[in-house]
């Protein structure tokens, strides 16, 4: 059953003070963009289950703590990308898993839309090759659509931080994804650093 | 190149390396760099490229799909939820219904990592069947059960990790300085890299095993390091209530505290429940472009919505 009458933060002031049913509300309506995060956060699906339970549960206990300075969602994601990272680093989880099984949409008839899903899963396979940090940045603000300040805040990490991962990021995706746009141009630039840290 | 030779004149060979070029993207680069490598940009078509492909992969990403969640995980996490609100309604309380337990966790209850344990733990802490798919309160409970057992095991332990170090000359020892003001636990090191044993409770010094050591603010200030390393994120994350960072192991509440922390920057390196100057409190260890702050802040940091962390004092 769903309750579209109260907002987010109304069935989670609802939860604190008692009501049985109002978290599941919350999960249920954003369930899947909550799923996205965790699994393109953690790359294998049963480890984001996990994560993504654990994450649950620690939001559904906390609620109480909710300050209400940021909308639900950013919260909640907050809570599911740290507890991605938090994993991330108790199991020292290579990037290198293999994609999902169960892949961004089924497959659709007609050349445009086999290409879309081409690309689509050459990037999803290429954003996997990334470092963690940068792979939770890019997936917060450039697939979820969060401003770098909000991500900033969700990763634990100033803004210019976050700006440099994601730019560094998609540096290293315009390389490994180069052979579907101009393999050259991909190709001329070496990646790499020069030794200097991210920015700060 | 010669007067009469009509071509451009070229760019300067030495391309910026692709971080560079990433962060001139990003617009992180300080003024100087960044005014010397746009004018490299400006004048070189393969590092413009560069940055146009740059902008072609963030087109790429944001028309990614949403994967809808399988229903096998939805179904999963239903019956977490259902188990969680089981759980809540059974407890004591009018109607039934429980007030989140945020400023008052129990001990023994589960925590995310306890319910979600990780390969490789040994014995309860193994997935299995009912873990994997947890029914709504029995498990839980059951899950209470397990976790009793894992401590008392690992109080039981103890005596016999240290027997075992010592037997081999290894290299940690734990020196108990009982009553002090200082640092309680110190490693005596005799190789690389000292191990943290958790400690028989003893008081209300203790929680679950895990002594809270007492500091000043110089105490606190040697004592970093150690805390670095034995109360680092990735170590604390995950043993719950019971482990050095108290109930800063609970990622929600560990993410609140940090958000309410002011003047706060660069990324947490290690969290520690200690007492401070006789007050029950935690000290959060951030690490930013190297330097190191620690502050320590109240006993109920992360619990009040809307309110500052009470910052009891800063160390670098």
């Amino acid at each position: 059953m769903t309750d579209p009458a109260r907002s987010d933060v109304e069935l989670l002031r609802a939860h604190a003070a008692g009501d049985p049913r109002a978290f599941e509300e919350i999960v249920r309506r954003h369930r899947d963009r909550l799923w996205a995060v965790a699994l393109r956060t953690m790359r294998e699906p049963e480890e984001a289950a996990d994560a993504l339970q654990d994450a649950l549960i620690s939001a559904y206990r906390a609620a109480g703590a909710f300050r209400g300075d940021s909308a639900v969602t950013t919260w909640l994601h907050r809570i599911v990308v740290n507890a991605c990272l938090d994993r991330i680093r108790r199991r020292q989880v290579r990037s290198t898993v293999p994609l999902p099984e169960e892949g961004p949409g089924e497959p659709a008839d007609g050349r445009d839309r086999m290409a879309e899903r081409d690309t689509a899963l050459a990037v999803e396979a290429a954003l996997g090759t990334l470092p963690v940090e940068q792979r939770a940045a890019i997936t917060l603000v450039d697939i979820e659509g969060y401003s770098v300040a909000d991500t900033a805040a969700m990763l634990g990490v100033a803004e210019g931080t976050v700006k440099s991962r994601c730019a560094r990021g998609r540096a290293r995706l315009a390389v490994q994804l180069g052979h579907l746009r101009n393999p050259d141009t991909a190709a001329a630039v070496v990646p790499g650093s020069t030794g200097r840290e991210e920015a700060r | 190149m010669t007067a009469d030779d009509p071509r451009p004149v070229p760019p300067p060979p030495l391309h910026p390396d692709l971080d560079t070029l990433a962060d001139l993207d990003a617009g992180v680069l300080d003024g100087p760099t960044a005014e010397r490598v746009s004018g490299h940009v400006r004048n070189c078509t393969r590092c413009t490229a560069a940055l146009r492909a740059m902008s072609s992969v963030r087109d790429d990403l944001r028309a990614l799909p949403t994967p809808p969640m399988p229903a096998a995980v939805a179904a999963r996490l239903d019956d977490v939820l259902a188990g969680l609100r089981h759980e809540r309604s059974d407890g004591p309380g009018p109607g039934g219904t429980t007030p989140l337990p945020i400023t008052d966790r129990r001990p023994e209850q589960p925590g995310p990592a306890e319910h979600r344990p990780g390969p490789g733990q040994p014995g309860p802490d193994q997935r299995d069947p009912e873990q994997v798919r947890p029914a709504p309160g029995s498990d839980l409970d059951r899950a209470r059960e397990r976790r009793r057992r894992r401590l008392t095991r690992i109080a039981g332990s103890v005596a016999a990790a240290v027997a075992v170090l010592a037997a081999a000359g290894s290299v940690t020892a734990l020196v108990r300085a009982a009553g002090s003001g200082g640092v309680d636990d110190t490693a005596a090191a005799g190789g690389a890299g000292a191990e943290q044993l958790p400690a028989p409770a003893s008081g209300d010094s203790a929680v679950d095993g895990y002594d809270i050591p007492s500091y000043g603010k110089e105490s606190l200030r040697g004592a970093l390091p150690q805390i670095e390393q034995q109360s680092a994120v990735d170590v604390i994350t995950g043993r719950g209530d019971t482990g050095p960072a108290g109930a800063m192991s609970d990622t929600a509440r560990r993410t609140a505290c940090v958000g309410s922390i002011r003047g706060s920057s660069g990324e947490l390196q290690a969290v520690r429940r200690i007492r401070y100057e006789g007050t029950m409190a935690y000290v959060f260890v951030f690490s930013d472009d190297g330097r190191r702050t620690a502050y320590v802040v109240g006993d109920d940091c992360g619990t009040a919505p809307a309110l500052p962390a009470a910052v009891l004092d800063t160390v670098s």
